[in-house]
This record gives C-alpha cells, sequence and structure tokens, in this order.
C-alpha cells in the first residue's frame, strides 16, 4: 500500500490493524507492506508543480500559498504478493 | 511467488458518493457548504445567526453531525428549516455515505443553501470529502492563536476562513498577526474573514461571500467534482 504523507496515515496503526482483520481470513499473517508517498502539489496561479512540506505551502515560483494537492493524499492498495500455493 | 498489480484506491467509495452528492445538489441548484472546526468555536450559532439573515431570500437546510445528542438539531429546528441530525456515536467526522443518507430525507425544491455542520474535530473533518461545493474552516479566538500552523490539513483546502469571537480579542491579548502570518504560507486564496456571530461583527462579509458563491453555483460555475 502506499499512503500520501498529508493523508494522516499512521503506519503502525494501519499495520496493527491489518493484522486483526486478516486473522483467520486467507490474509491471516500476511504482511503489510506500506510507503509514504510525498505530496506534491500544482499552484493554482501559476501551474508550477514543487512538493510542500507540512508547515509550508509555498509556491517557489510565485509565492503564493494556493495549492492544489495532486499526490500524498491519497491512500492506494498498489499490489499484492501471493506466495506459491495460495487461491488467487 | 506471484505479483498482482491493483492500484486501488482505498477511499473511492467515499469519493464516488460525494460526487454524486455534489451532482444531486448540482442538479436542484443548491450550494452545499461543508463548515469545520474545532468544538466550541462557534459554528451552530453562525448558522443560527447566517440562516435568520438569509431567509427573506433564501432558503436553507441544515445537516448536522454530533456523537451524541440532538441538541444542535433543536437549536437549528425553531428556524423553522429542514435540519437533520447525524448521530456518528463515536465516529469523529462525517462521511459522503452518511450525507447521501440525510440527503435522501430533504426536500431539496426552493433550497439554496444546505450547510453541513460536520463534527468539531479539526484533524479527521479535513479529510473527507463530503461531496460540498465550498469548505469553511472556522476558528476562534478562545482557542488561541496558533491553530493554523497546527492543523494546516484543515485550513490548507478551505475557501473562506472565519475567525469568530472577535468580541474577546483584546481580552485575550489574541495576535492577529500570527494568524495572518501563518495563513500566509498555508493558504492565500481563501478570504479570511473576522467576525463574532455575537456582535454581528463581520457578518456582512459573509454572507455577501455565501451568497456571491451560491450565484456562481446557479450560474452553473460550482466547484467541479
Amino acid at each position: 500500500m502506499t499512503a500520501g504523507a498529508m493523508r494522516g496515515i499512521v503506519p503502525e496503526a494501519l499495520e496493527m490493524a491489518f493484522s486483526y482483520a486478516a486473522k483467520g481470513t486467507c490474509a491471516d499473517g500476511a504482511v503489510l507492506r506500506l510507503e509514504t508517498v510525498q505530496p506534491v502539489a500544482r499552484c493554482r496561479q501559476c501551474d508550477t508543480r514543487y512538493n510542500p512540506t507540512g508547515d509550508s505551502f509555498l509556491c517557489p515560483s510565485c509565492g503564493q500559498a494556493n495549492a492544489e494537492l495532486v499526490a500524498g493524499n491519497d491512500i492506494v492498495l498498489a499490489s499484492v504478493t501471493l506466495e506459491d500455493g495460495s487461491p488467487e | 511467488m506471484k505479483k498482482i498489480t491493483v492500484v486501488k484506491n482505498v477511499l473511492e467509495a467515499n469519493e464516488a458518493v460525494a460526487r454524486e452528492n455534489r451532482r444531486r445538489m448540482d442538479a436542484a441548484r443548491v450550494l452545499a457548504v461543508n463548515i469545520t472546526s474545532a468544538p466550541g468555536s462557534g459554528k451552530t450559532s453562525l448558522l443560527e445567526k447566517s440562516i435568520s439573515a438569509l431567509a427573506p431570500r433564501f432558503q436553507s437546510a441544515v445537516i448536522v453531525g454530533d456523537l451524541q445528542t440532538t441538541r444542535d438539531a433543536e437549536r437549528l429546528a425553531r428556524l423553522d428549516i429542514q435540519v437533520t441530525q447525524i448521530n456518528t456515536e463515536g465516529g469523529c467526522h462525517l462521511s459522503a455515505t452518511q450525507v447521501a443518507e440525510a440527503l435522501g430525507g430533504l426536500d431539496l425544491t426552493g433550497l439554496s443553501f444546505l450547510f453541513i455542520e460536520n463534527i468539531g474535530n479539526m484533524v479527521c473533518p479535513a479529510e473527507f470529502d463530503l461531496g460540498e461545493h465550498a469548505r469553511v474552516a472556522m476558528l476562534s479566538v478562545p482557542e488561541g492563536d496558533d491553530k493554523v500552523a497546527k492543523y494546516p490539513t484543515l485550513f490548507q483546502p478551505a475557501d473562506v476562513i472565519l475567525l469568530n469571537k472577535m468580541d474577546l480579542v483584546g481580552i485575550l491579548d489574541y495576535d492577529l498577526g500570527r494568524v495572518r502570518d501563518d495563513l500566509s504560507r498555508i493558504n492565500t486564496r481563501a478570504p479570511l474573514i473576522e467576525l463574532s456571530t455575537k456582535t454581528g461583527r463581520g457578518m456582512d462579509t459573509w454572507l455577501q461571500w455565501l451568497t456571491t458563491r451560491h450565484g456562481a453555483c446557479v450560474a452553473g460555475r460550482a466547484k467541479e467534482a
């Protein structure tokens, strides 16, 4: 899974919840791999794409904080890896 | 070992319902306004004053979210408007599905504004699109002048920022400059409206913002899904 850094995901909490949810299912014992995606903003003023930080959304080109988050705000199930013999 | 690529957005379920909510309100020419803030900043008081002031020209309805009680809904029902209370029973934010269910019980005919009073919480409500056209982030003077910097995810996507309880600004040594300075890094798009629901200060500016936004919605220029 990938989780946006601006989404407020606490990896340890998600991993623990996953392990409990998986108990007794075909995913019992599966490992959740979580990658954090750094945020990308698009400036509505001048269309520049940049990486905002938690405390600043200032556009490096025009100096405005008029940002639309285009990445780093999603939770995505990216892929599932099955071991041999698992049902597909 | 076999790797299967999935790429499924986990929040898509909420986003799909949010788009449908927005489409329904677009069709009814209703401007949906999602009001987010900490508990006690004055969301219900703001709605009481705003809805009364708009009433001669515009009809409003409210969906109000709380963990428990129907107190806010009872206050708002005195305005003789449609009010739907959602009790989340511990849930810390409203979801698009809850709003869709509440919408099912509302008659949108003749309505201009649907206000959604979110759960008082400066974190989780920022994360969920409800299908609104405009997002309000509200803060109030007694909460302290550091909240914009502490909760940027609430203020960054907001279309308008309301600073309530301005009648207390002198008593509490509130640093307005600090709020403006933090907003200059977080969100320069949204206007900051200083108001007091108690004295009425700033209410004209806020009501003007609402009616302008409603006009744009009716003209078909509401925010795209």
